[in-house]
């Protein structure tokens, strides 16, 4: 039968050529497509494994992926967690290093501009250890200086390669703390939302930042990434055992990790889907006409075969055999063009340009042979599927009329413009937020009434006047409690913080004045400028420790009186007047009879609370001969996590007389 | 027993619009050893009576009984399987295979055998050797002239070594001489092998060779050919018995 079905294609070898032709140009361009996203493919996972140092394998703690930007601390892993997963990992086969990552945000500095960055800090001899299987290595990076996108340099106002930049954070223990480093070049985060914000830092420089030898993740290199997923389940299941339901672990190809990959694959394996669905169609027609035509042209042949005792299926069989070699011609003709065409790409040196990537790369393209095998068979199986119903219709029509079946092309168009429509037509569903309006109070005081009453509120916590006095701050979270105690001296609205306990952070110093901020610290060269935003940062946000103008720095609105745990007050609404404003908006509770501040609302621009603080007045202080009340205890609640909080105690308060110097910057570094 | 049995069949087709009766309540029947030949003008049911026969089709109404085994009641693989172990077909235009060899062309019935290569070529070999096609057996059809070519179709359809043959116009493409030859081989294998064969033809030469005559005319036996199909049905029975 098979020399049958060869003698038949030679005889008809017009027919034959063109079917051949055909079917080979169609599959020609499925193995070189397929080729190109194996290359695309490929590209991608070295830079998300190599290039993005990611490695193949990530120990989180638990929802750590999710977590860690919004709670770095909580989600860090101690150094017991790292020494267990670096034992773990290590006894894995196809372990080859594990190394720890940190990531973290805060503000960068250069001159007088100043940016938002998310850190990575790894270790730098990882990295190069990284980069040496990469075959697209991004320079190795410096043991002792930063690395910045160009986007965020562009924030920064392009500073020299080498100038010394001040990385301004929040420590673990949420204390403010800044370091100095060098930039020393450019790097590239991977994900579009974040890569204004980009700053790649050796692990130790960025540990120090944040005064913690905790660390956000351990990331594991293996010897293939084919192994990646076997790996992920073997360690998950020894960390299980050892530590159940502490940690996460994570491939390099995870949503949050790999998003580049994931997101351009999503992409191309739909593009690869829809044009092989099309390619594959057009083949599978093409064989089917010609199947048809054979049938067509030998009726009498069959004929004459049924007469013979033939059965429909066995000569369909002959139809089916002329159609798996003509595939099967088409297939060694398409696979020979394919890698001759990749072959000569590459002689050529033809370069392309990858995402992410900012130089060209060699258009490497390579097709194992197992998928161009893989890819063949399952088109061929298709193909000859589609001549097989063909040929037992046709050839079961010459004896009795076959029933009418939808032929599989016609099936095939709507399956592909359904593939298509569907990416399109995903909603775009935009989330409502709904507007919140405030009412207004119909009996308002006039404006100058109510600032009369904020400076009187504010000065009862050393808003105006010269004071001094020393502040206790004990900050309870989850991932710690910590105390610092402070001096403070203020002078009309100018306040000098400087840390006195615990010992290691004396010499740090916060500065307000003229509506600025400074934080200075013994090794910095110079102070470092504290944007409004960044005053947040902190349970008792820096903008809090010193003291506090609402007077000057915000706009009231008289929302009328309410009731305070039995004590009548006034509520205000202070919008943000002035850039030094700490917060965009604050619900402001006063009590009626003593214009007393009981309660703080601080909200957001979009005036969800952040966090709300209380007021407690049990000082005195002699002011003029008067005696008025200062406050003593100041609550500041986390509005979203009400486990953290700090708790302000205000102690030995004392007009004085601090000289204007005292709160200039260029003398902050020499106090 | 008779080979084939027909009885009161009826075979309509459709053409268009039309209904078309090409057999008519026809009862007939085919003992071992006949040499039968149907004749009649074209149109007149010869080839749908073959057919029926070769049980390449069914009747409307009726019933057709092959080794008194009915055949309304076989499905399309009981149906193949009778073919290819009860008939032997030649066709008036040949139908041979292009592509094959003479030999292959011969071969062919056998796949459906489960022989081995090697008793299939020596059946095939004997086959053509009873056709006195030896010499040609590597020839493909387009090399051989039209008689050698319904030898070829002769010895594919005594291969099998079948209950019956049948032959639908047979010497319609041959010349003369070559008609002749082809109706002496079929006698002589008739004569030698006790084979059955029923053909269709309106070639006069040829009636006065056969034992039995059947005559069709509009889808009904006419009374004509009763008689002389009867006259010599006896000759042929008595060649028989």
């Amino acid at each position: 039968m098979w020399s049958m079905a060869l003698r038949n294609l030679y005889r008809d070898r017009r027919r034959t050529l063109a079917t051949v032709i055909a079917v080979a140009a169609g599959l020609f361009a499925v193995l070189m497509f397929l080729g190109y996203i194996r290359f695309v493919e490929g590209s991608l996972a070295s830079v998300v494994i190599y290039r993005d140092a990611n490695a193949h394998v990530q120990v989180y703690r638990k929802d750590g992926p999710e977590q860690l930007a919004a709670t770095p601390a909580q989600y860090s892993l101690d150094i017991a967690d790292q020494a267990l997963i670096h034992r773990a990992a290590a006894e894995l086969p196809h372990f080859l290093r594990a190394s720890n990552q940190l990531v973290g945000v805060g503000v960068v500095q250069a001159e007088d501009e100043t940016a938002v960055f998310l850190a990575r800090g790894i270790d730098p001899q990882f990295e190069t250890a990284l980069q040496e299987r990469s075959p697209l290595a991004a320079p190795p990076p410096p043991e002792d200086g930063l690395l910045l996108t160009t986007q965020l340099q562009d924030l920064l106002g392009y500073p020299s390669k080498g100038a010394a930049l001040q990385l301004f954070s929040a420590s673990y223990a949420n204390r403010m703390n800044a370091i100095e480093a060098p930039l020393v070049g450019d790097f590239s985060t991977g994900i579009e939302a974040i890569e204004d914000k980009g700053l790649k830092a050796p692990l130790a420089l960025l540990q120090s930042l944040y005064d913690t030898d905790a660390v956000s993740r351990v990331v594991v290199q293996l010897d293939d990434r084919a192994h990646s997923g076997p790996f992920r389940e073997q360690l998950t299941a020894e960390l299980e055992r050892q530590a159940p339901g502490r940690f996460e672990v994570t491939t390099w190809n995870h949503p949050q990790i790999g998003q580049l990959y994931t997101s351009f694959m999503g992409f191309f394996n739909m593009v690869f889907a829809f044009t092989g669905l099309v390619v594959f169609t057009i083949a599978l027609t093409t064989i089917q006409h010609t199947v048809a035509m054979n049938v067509a042209d030998r009726t009498r042949e069959i004929g004459m075969l049924r007469s013979l005792g033939f059965g429909r299926g066995r000569i369909a069989g002959l139809f089916l055999r002329e159609s798996l070699l003509t595939t099967l011609a088409a297939a060694l003709l398409a696979a020979a063009l394919a890698y001759a065409v990749m072959f000569a790409l590459r002689l050529a040196g033809v370069e392309t340009q990858l995402p992410r990537i900012a130089e060209p790369a060699p258009l490497a393209l390579a097709l194992p042979p197992l998928w161009a095998l893989i890819a063949i068979a399952g088109a061929g199986a298709g193909i000859a599927l589609g001549a097989r119903v063909t040929a037992r219709k046709r050839v079961g029509g010459e004896v009795r009329p076959g029933r009418r079946g939808v032929p599989l092309t016609r099936l095939l168009a709507p399956a592909a413009c359904l593939l298509l429509a569907v990416p399109l037509l995903a909603p775009a569903q935009a989330p409502e937020t709904p507007a919140m309006d405030e009412v207004s109070a119909t009996l308002a005081p006039d404006e100058e009434t109510m600032r009369q009453w904020l400076r009187q509120a504010d000065l009862a916590r050393g808003g105006w006047g010269s004071y001094q006095w020393k502040l206790s701050i004990h900050t309870e979270d989850p991932a710690g409690s910590t105390d610092t105690d402070y001096d403070i001296a203020v002078r009309d609205g100018r306040a000098l913080a400087m840390t006195t306990a615990p010992r290691r952070y004396r010499g740090e110093k916060i500065l307000i004045a003229s509506r600025a901020m400074w934080y200075a610290k013994p090794g910095l060269r110079k102070p470092v400028s504290i944007s409004p935003q960044q005053r947040l940062v902190g349970e008792a946000a820096n903008g809090d420790i010193a003291a506090t103008q609402y007077a000057r720095d915000y706009t009231p609105e008289y929302l009328g009186g309410a009731e305070l745990d039995g004590t009548p007050c006034h509520k205000l609404r202070l919008t943000a007047a002035t850039d030094g404003a700490t917060y965009e908006a604050i619900l402001y509770y006063l009590d009626k009879r003593s214009r007393l501040a009981v309660r703080a609302e601080f909200l957001t621009a979009s005036g969800m609370p952040l966090k709300v603080a209380h007021f407690e007045y049990g000082n005195r202080v002699l002011v003029d001969g008067e005696e008025r009340p200062f406050v003593s205890h100041m609550k500041i609640v986390n509005a979203n996590f009400p486990e953290r909080y700090s708790l302000l105690e205000y102690t030995r308060i004392s007009p004085a007389d601090p000289p204007d110097s005292l709160f200039t910057v260029d003398t902050l570094m020499t106090l | 027993m008779n080979l084939v049995e027909f009885e009161s069949v009826t075979k309509h087709y459709r053409l268009g619009e039309v209904e078309v009766t090409a057999l008519d309540r026809v009862d007939f029947a085919v003992r071992k050893g006949d040499f039968v030949a149907i004749t009649g003008p074209s149109g007149s049911g010869k080839t749908t009576m073959l057919n029926l026969i070769g049980c390449l089709d069914s009747p409307t109404s009726g019933e057709i009984r092959i080794a008194g085994q009915p055949v309304s009641g076989l499905d399309d693989r009981a149906l193949d399987q009778l073919r290819s172990r009860s008939f032997g077909i030649i066709f008036q235009n040949f139908n041979l295979v292009p592509v094959l060899t003479a030999l292959e062309n011969v071969m062919l019935p056998l796949y459906l055998h489960r022989l081995t290569k090697a008793e299939m070529h020596r059946r095939a070999c004997a086959a053509l050797a009873a056709v006195g096609l030896t010499r040609f057996a590597d020839f493909r059809p387009d090399q051989l002239s039209g008689g050698q070519r319904q030898r070829v179709a002769v010895a594919r359809a005594l291969v099998t070594e079948p209950k019956l043959i049948l032959a639908d116009e047979p010497t319609a493409s041959l010349d003369t001489a070559s008609a002749l030859s082809l109706v002496e081989l079929m006698k002589q294998l008739n004569a030698e092998r006790r084979m059955t064969f029923v053909f269709s033809t309106h070639d006069q030469r040829l009636l006065q060779h056969v034992h039995r005559v059947v005559e069709l005319r509009d889808g009904q036996l006419s009374g004509g050919a009763e008689k002389a199909g009867a006259a010599i049905l006896q000759t042929g029975d008595s060649e028989v018995a």
